[in-house]
């Protein structure tokens, strides 16, 4: 409990330091008197238009993307599970660009729903081809058809974004992951889902527990494993697809941030999804603030960000944590 | 203190099950058997006769390709996973969990099939989960590791969690394996006062003969996936039932301890 409100104040002190930080030199009280007394000035422009959208779109693109990533793992037994390296995140920014390529008349909360399809099917689909041949779906087994299913799909969006012309520049940035310039509207469009996503995972933390102790348990005690898996598939395609639609995919955080849950928390999901949910946003925040406090003329989109610090963990795991499961 | 009835003669029956995996479609064929209510049965047979799969079969966790196994007068099938969970408790061979799990977090997971989606733990969830450590003797170890404990330690952690579930059936397989002589007197001593004390039905798959004779009240001698002997330890256990099924020459005499049947294997030597 107490892990949770040094979090949760490291969350808000994190979003205040955000706020100031930029190539407008906005101060503290200038922040405030724009939330609370706006007066259509540029600077309580910029903090409410540009500042606080993205300062949410992180605090919820890396709550949703830590707390798939716990689900994933759980539902796999499989510590490299996350939505970046099984698919999902790939999986969800193809079928958005695809939409937004080949669906001229589409309106804007039907991306969502796009975004939901896409990593729905592409869990389902790295899962089933996982699973294929001996001992189902092993951790090596799940990590290579996710890698695969990743780089070929990644490429194929990628291509499509080179070959359509019309594609404008923030759709790139967007499919690297980038939390900047999404207009307010944009963030309220997927906070429904997030918010729902969050409290169904935070609901059903008991029943994630014990399909978190493996098959063994699980089946004993007499849990419906079917459900349960296609339960928490269901929310982790809202979650993810919520944070891509936003954000685009933003990988290793949905790795990362589980694992540091569960070395501060233990093995009870009750609680490593809110410490997962918290420490995800706050990874998020940091990344993309650190980068704009440092290099304040350029935009380096949070996505790169993400891989530059989560791809020594992924060895620290894979020489660590992945030996004792083989 | 005994907390089930016993009434019902016979708490769970095979009718001619015939079942197996994928290729293999016929580990166990046209089986008949009937598991008393309040004793220690204990299958034995050579390696592939059938015995785990008898027991999955007996659990419900197999799709039988022929036949029904019926509990209360019901097919197992038609309960769902959970009802089932709170009437017939299973330990699977060689179970695994995450490293780092604590003893009590284990056990607490046995309450599962008794609690609704969203209700919270109760008191009687408290005394199931101390009631099933004081049983296994682990009550000073509930917050430790399951991997600082010992094998045998580990095993009965398992058993503690198969309890905690309060099924008036339980069914093991192979609760003894790759225990020393110490552990595994443990473990069938335990499962003994299970069924004397606690009036709960057991059934374990077991390799020692003898151990069966001295622990257990009867046994069912597989062959093949068929039943080739079944009934009271003492007149099931015979030279000529140890040549037919497992094909080793042996004498059996009475256990100057206890009584029991005791086989002695004839040497080549």
């Amino acid at each position: 409990m107490a892990g949770l409100v040094v979090l949760a104040s490291a969350v808000v002190l994190t979003a205040l330091w955000a706020m100031v930080v930029g190539t407008s030199d906005i101060g503290l009280p200038d922040v405030y008197r724009a939330l609370f007394e706006f007066d259509g000035s540029r600077d309580h422009i910029v903090v409410t238009t540009v500042r606080l959208p993205r300062i949410l779109a992180a605090i919820l693109a890396g709550a949703s993307l830590a707390v798939a990533g716990a689900l994933m793992q759980a539902v796999t037994n499989n510590p490299l599970a996350s939505p970046g390296l099984l698919g999902v995140n790939a999986g969800a920014a193809f079928a958005v660009v695809l939409a937004l390529v080949f669906l001229d008349d589409l309106p804007a909360r039907g991306y969502v729903w796009v975004a939901f399809a896409g990593a729905g099917v592409a869990g389902g689909l790295v899962y089933a081809i996982g699973s294929i041949g001996f001992g189902g779906a092993t951790p090596l087994k799940l990590a290579l058809a996710g890698a695969v299913f990743s780089a070929f799909v990644s490429a194929m969006t990628t291509s499509i974004l080179i070959f359509d012309a019309t594609t404008i520049d923030s759709i790139r940035l967007w499919s690297v992951g980038s939390l900047a310039n999404r207009p307010m509207s944009n963030v309220l469009g997927v906070l429904p889902y997030i918010v729902t996503g969050l409290a169904a995972a935070l609901l059903f933390s008991r029943q994630i527990t014990t399909m978190s102790l493996g098959a063994d348990v699980a089946r004993t005690v007499g849990q419906n494993l079917a459900l349960w898996r296609i339960v928490s598939g269901a929310i982790v395609a809202l979650l993810a697809g919520s944070a891509v639609a936003m954000a685009g995919p933003i990988g290793f955080v949905g790795l990362v941030i589980p694992h540091m849950a569960r070395m501060l928390a233990g093995s009870d999901y009750r609680r490593v999804i809110p410490v997962s949910a918290l420490g995800g946003a706050l990874l998020v925040l940091l990344g993309d603030n650190l980068l704009r406090a440092v290099f304040p003329e350029r935009t380096i989109p949070v996505g790169i960000t993400m891989a530059v610090l989560g791809a020594p963990f992924f060895v620290y795991l894979a020489r660590n944590r992945l030996r004792g499961n083989n | 203190m005994r907390e089930f009835d016993t009434d019902m003669e016979i708490a769970l029956e095979a009718r001619s099950v015939t079942a197996g995996y994928g290729q293999q479609a016929k580990v166990i064929e046209a089986l008949c058997l009937g598991i008393k209510s309040g004793t220690f049965t204990v299958l034995a047979g050579p390696n592939g006769s059938g015995k785990s799969t008898l027991l999955k079969a007996l659990a419900g966790f197999l799709p039988l390709t022929e036949g029904a196994v019926e509990l209360q007068g019901a097919p197992v099938s038609s309960f769902s996973a959970k009802r089932l969970a709170q009437l017939v408790g299973i330990l699977p061979q060689g179970p695994s969990a995450p490293e780092g799990l604590s003893v009590e977090d284990l056990v607490r997971q046995g309450r599962y099939p008794h609690r609704g989606l969203f209700s919270r733990w109760t008191p009687q969830d408290t005394h199931a989960c101390r009631a099933a450590l004081d049983l296994t003797g682990l009550a000073d170890l509930a917050e430790r590791p399951l991997d600082s404990l010992s094998g045998g330690q580990k095993q009965r952690a398992w058993i503690a969690m198969v309890l905690a579930q309060q099924t008036p059936v339980l069914l093991l397989d192979e609760p003894t394996t790759f225990l020393d002589i110490a552990h595994q007197v443990e473990i069938l001593s335990l499962l003994r006062r299970l069924v004397k004390e606690n009036g709960r039905t057991v059934v374990a798959v077991l390799h020692d003969i003898n151990q069966a004779a001295q622990y257990a009240d009867r046994l069912v001698l597989l062959k093949g996936g068929r039943v080739k002997a079944e009934g009271d330890t003492r007149s099931v256990v015979t030279g000529e039932a140890m040549d037919a099924v497992f094909g080793v020459r042996s004498q059996v005499i009475t256990n100057p301890v206890d009584g029991t049947p005791l086989m002695l294997l004839e040497s080549d030597l």
